[in-house]
């Protein structure tokens, strides 16, 4: 019997609150390793997560140890974790989807509420 | 039980070497796996440890749970084909036991195989098999510490 499901990770929270910015990563990359279906949108201001250049240097807790958001996105797509990003937000975040890292493809809004239809799970931050 | 490196790696067991995992057949039938001295000391200090729930059946590299230390979380992919009939329920409470005894105490779950003598033919053992981590070690420049 095949026990994957779907996991869908909504995020809409950007680098303006770092501390907020690895835990649905984390999150979505505890699923992948159960092997899970994984997937996460970026909308409104969490597409500039994914600005190239960003996450390195954006410190997750101020005064911690210092972990930056890269390590939690190199985690995740190890894991296999897939990254949309939302269509409209891309002007939000005055940036093309050349300015992004490698992601798994740009979704319009339609495609959004389709993926979250056919997930079991939908998580959003 | 030789030493590599400085990981302890138990001449009997069978090794997946790529995915860090162990494999004991026993004297039942079934077969118990577990993460080997390499998986524990690059994870560092494990806090949690997730584990599929008994009575599963997963395929060979399937995931039988997950071990997070801090930041850092890993699968633990089965070398082993076939049904979960027992959980190590000692590590919910106690996840760094795989720090500290991960051939022992720190077993993992253990596996009634679907077919032991196919899964076994990919796994490595004896000799050859710990030079195979050996070589495996190297390549990757892995030197095991005191993570526990």
């Amino acid at each position: 019997m095949d026990e994957t499901k779907k996991y869908l990770y909504i995020l809409t929270t950007g680098p303006e609150v770092a501390y907020r910015s690895a835990s649905p990563f984390f999150l979505a990359t505890t699923a992948a390793l159960m092997d899970h279906d994984v997937s996460m949108v970026f909308t409104i201001k969490a597409t500039g997560l994914l600005k190239k250049g960003l996450a390195e240097t954006l410190t997750v807790k101020e005064g911690g140890e210092g972990s930056n958001l890269q390590f939690f996105i190199d985690q995740a797509r190890e894991a296999g974790v897939k990254f949309y990003v939302c269509a409209p937000s891309l002007d939000l975040n005055d940036c093309t989807v050349d300015d992004l890292i490698e992601n798994d493809g740009v979704v319009g809004g339609t495609a959004v509420n389709e993926m979250a239809l056919e997930s079991d799970v939908v998580i959003t931050f | 039980m030789s030493e590599v490196n400085g990981c302890n790696l138990p001449d009997d067991l069978y090794y997946w070497v790529e995915k860090h995992v162990w494999a004991k057949p026993e004297a039942d039938g079934t077969v118990l796996v577990g993460m080997t001295d390499v998986a524990q000391s690059l994870a560092g200090k494990i806090v949690v440890v997730s584990l599929r729930s008994l009575n599963k059946t997963l395929a060979r590299g399937k995931s039988a749970g997950t071990l997070e230390s801090g930041k850092w979380v890993g699968s633990i992919p089965t070398p082993v084909a076939g049904t979960v009939i027992a959980i190590n329920e000692d590590l919910k409470g106690k996840p760094s036991t795989i720090n500290e005894d991960p051939y022992g105490t720190g077993w993992i779950i253990r596996v009634q195989p679907a077919n032991w003598e196919a899964d076994m033919a990919e796994l490595v053992t004896g000799p050859s098999g710990i030079e195979a981590y050996r070589e495996k070690l190297s390549a990757d420049g892995i030197q095991c510490g005191s993570a526990s």
